[in-house]
């Protein structure tokens, strides 16, 4: 991963924004509501086009390319309210999220000899990223039926069946009570050391993001307002100036 | 009207309507397109079926002219000379049928791809109107254009002969005999089509259908390929469709005529999937079942009434059907089971214990049995 670069006109949600994540890092994006945040991760991740500039990912450059397309390459994204498949179980969730499903092709779904090994194989993966999530003891309900922690953490899950290379993950410890907040951040923290994987990841609960993440950007009515190392960004004036509204 | 009689002919009728319903079931309950134009794909396959088996195919066995020799029109040609020719041995029929239904299929399949190419980029309501209108335009067109089917006249097909069938079976060739015939063989058919569902669906492919249908953005955030899934449902349902359609004009009706493709047919199918159970085969075949008798029924008892409008009674039965589901089932007779894959298997063996949806089917919705206890 070496540069996201993006300008985007019209109602100038996100108006010039330039960033960097390095590989192997856990970068943090704040900024008040309304800022652009969201916006910026939905052009990233191919669900909007950009207007202007250019998106790279792993030395490719994946500006407007449709969202299955940016998945395929490993850049995986969760949403700020989960959106999970309400008529499918936690296991099913992670497991349909795997690549190169050969039993979703239309044909080969009827012969079953062709993927029943590849979907057995998966499934024990699917356990295993339950299991590291700890959604175990709820695996088998239905995916609306869990707690909205739960649901967090069911988006992770998915992103790494997907064989994620980077992960851009919208709030994850909204909604969630500050010792689970802090053992998924631990789990991320985990994920960055052992498998190397890279993270983008907005949050508005500062005080716990700001003590796993490498390097912070703010963004502020669509613009990059500053960036640094948490701990400057926390003595940063101008950060104390757009959420104390000064 | 003896009750044997009416139950044979209600058979016949019910098992029509449940390959209707199995193909709506893919596209409308699997994959949660508001297929509303499914008129038109049962329609493109009756006329394809109906064209194969009076315009090509017995011309070709009998070694006729299929175009005109004498200065007759078609029609009274295929009337006076094709039609008892090729009805004249039942094997030629047969023959003339398999060929029909499944160029009927293919070519159903094919139209799904034409109509939906533009529409399937739409959002849910958009793609409803198109479709509705594509069977609006469908209808339209065969009624007037009349060189394709004869337009409203209607024209007798070939249908396959039941009497070898009941011969050997009961040893008989008395109309009941052959209605009953016709029936069993109906049903088998249904039997084909829900083993083809069944398998086409417990797939990962019937997972990514799901998928697409309950979070379509979610869906495309991890991998799937939104537009594509769409198309292919409906492709398959499509295929299932123009199958059903040819049976519909050549054995159900054993003519065919725009007529019977009106787009509200679209409805009826769709009200034997909601009353059944969307996104479940079976509850597909038991809607199909249950109101076809509640059409019969309510449609013998409403003309013996002797008022102008007792033959209208059965919208009105079929709309309180909808609504008694809507309001007591709202996931109809047999609701939607997870999907199933080997993958069970696997988790069976992993975590020692079967998932509790395996063991009681049925249960799902009411007294839910929770094998996991809330964390947090």
């Amino acid at each position: 991963m070496d540069n996201v670069h993006k300008y985007f006109g019209g109602i100038r949600a996100v108006d010039g924004v330039s960033l960097k994540v390095p590989r192997g890092s856990i970068v943090g994006l704040i900024g008040p509501n309304g800022s652009g945040k969201t916006t910026l991760f939905n052009t990233i991740s191919g669900f909007y086009k950009p207007n202007k500039g250019r998106i790279m990912f792993d030395g490719r450059d994946i500006t407007g390319l449709p969202p299955h397309r940016i998945y395929k390459l490993g850049l995986i994204r969760t949403f700020q309210n989960p959106r999970v498949w309400r008529s499918l179980t936690v296991f099913e969730n992670v497991l349909g999220s795997a690549k190169d499903q050969r039993g979703e092709n239309m044909l080969l779904a009827m012969i079953h000899a062709t993927w029943a090994s590849q979907e057995k194989k998966l499934a024990k993966e699917a356990l295993h990223w339950i299991d590291f999530t700890g959604l175990a003891p709820v695996d088998t309900r239905f995916a609306p039926e869990i707690s909205g922690g739960q649901m967090k953490l069911l988006e992770v899950a998915r992103a790494l069946m997907g064989s994620a290379k980077m992960l851009l993950l919208d709030e994850p410890a909204a909604g969630v009570n500050p010792v689970m907040a802090r053992k998924l951040f631990g789990g991320i923290e985990r994920l960055r050391s052992e498998m190397g994987l890279t993270f983008l990841i907005v949050e508005h609960r500062l005080e716990i993001l700001f003590d796993y993440v490498d390097y912070v950007y703010v963004m502020h009515r669509g613009r990059i307002v500053a960036e640094g190392k948490p701990e400057e960004v926390a003595e940063n004036p101008v950060v104390h100036d757009i959420y104390l509204g000064g | 009207m003896n009750i044997i009689s009416f139950l044979v002919t209600y058979l016949s009728v019910a098992a029509v309507y449940a390959l209707l319903a199995i193909s709506m079931n893919i596209d409308y309950g699997w994959a949660g397109i508001p297929d509303f134009g499914k008129a038109a794909f049962i329609a493109a396959g009756g006329i394809a079926a109906a064209i194969v088996a009076t315009r090509i195919v017995p011309p070709l066995m009998l070694h006729m002219h299929p175009a005109n020799p004498s200065k007759l029109s078609f029609f009274t040609y295929y009337n006076g000379k094709i039609l008892p020719a090729i009805t004249a041995h039942p094997i030629d029929t047969w023959i003339v049928f398999i060929i029909s239904i499944l160029l009927g299929g293919i070519i159903a399949a094919g139209f799904a791809v034409i109509f939906s190419y533009p529409a399937i980029r739409l959002k849910e309501d958009y793609l409803a109107i198109a479709l509705l209108m594509a069977a609006q335009i469908v209808w339209l067109f065969l009624r007037v254009y009349t060189p394709i089917m004869g337009g409203t006249m209607s024209m007798t097909l070939p249908s396959p002969s039941f009497k070898p069938i009941a011969r050997a079976l009961f040893h008989s060739t008395s109309p009941s005999a052959i209605d009953a015939a016709k029936a069993l063989f109906l049903w088998g058919l249904v039997g084909v089509f829900l083993y083809y569902a069944e398998k086409q669906m417990n797939s990962p492919f019937g997972r990514m259908l799901r998928m697409v249908r309950d979070d379509e953005y979610a869906a495309a955030a991890l991998g799937k390929n939104v537009a594509r899934a769409r198309l292919e449902s409906l492709i398959v349902a499509s295929f299932l469709a123009g199958v059903a359609g040819a049976v519909y004009v050549l054995i159900h009706f054993s003519s065919v005529n725009p007529d019977y493709f009106m787009p509200d047919l679209t409805f009826f199918v769709l009200t034997l999937v909601l009353v059944g159970g969307v996104g479940n085969n079976i509850g597909s075949i038991i809607g199909a079942l249950l109101i076809a008798l509640l059409y019969r029924a309510s449609y013998i008892f409403g003309t013996s009434l002797g008022f102008s409008w007792g033959s209208y009674l059965y919208y009105m039965i079929i709309g309180l059907a909808i609504l008694i589901t809507i309001f007591v089932r709202p996931n109809g007779i047999l609701p939607e089971k997870p999907v199933r894959t080997p993958a069970w298997d696997v988790y069976a063996l992993v975590r020692g214990k079967q998932p509790w949806f395996l063991r009681r089917i049925l249960m799902r919705g009411r007294g839910k049995v929770n094998t996991g206890e809330k964390s947090e």
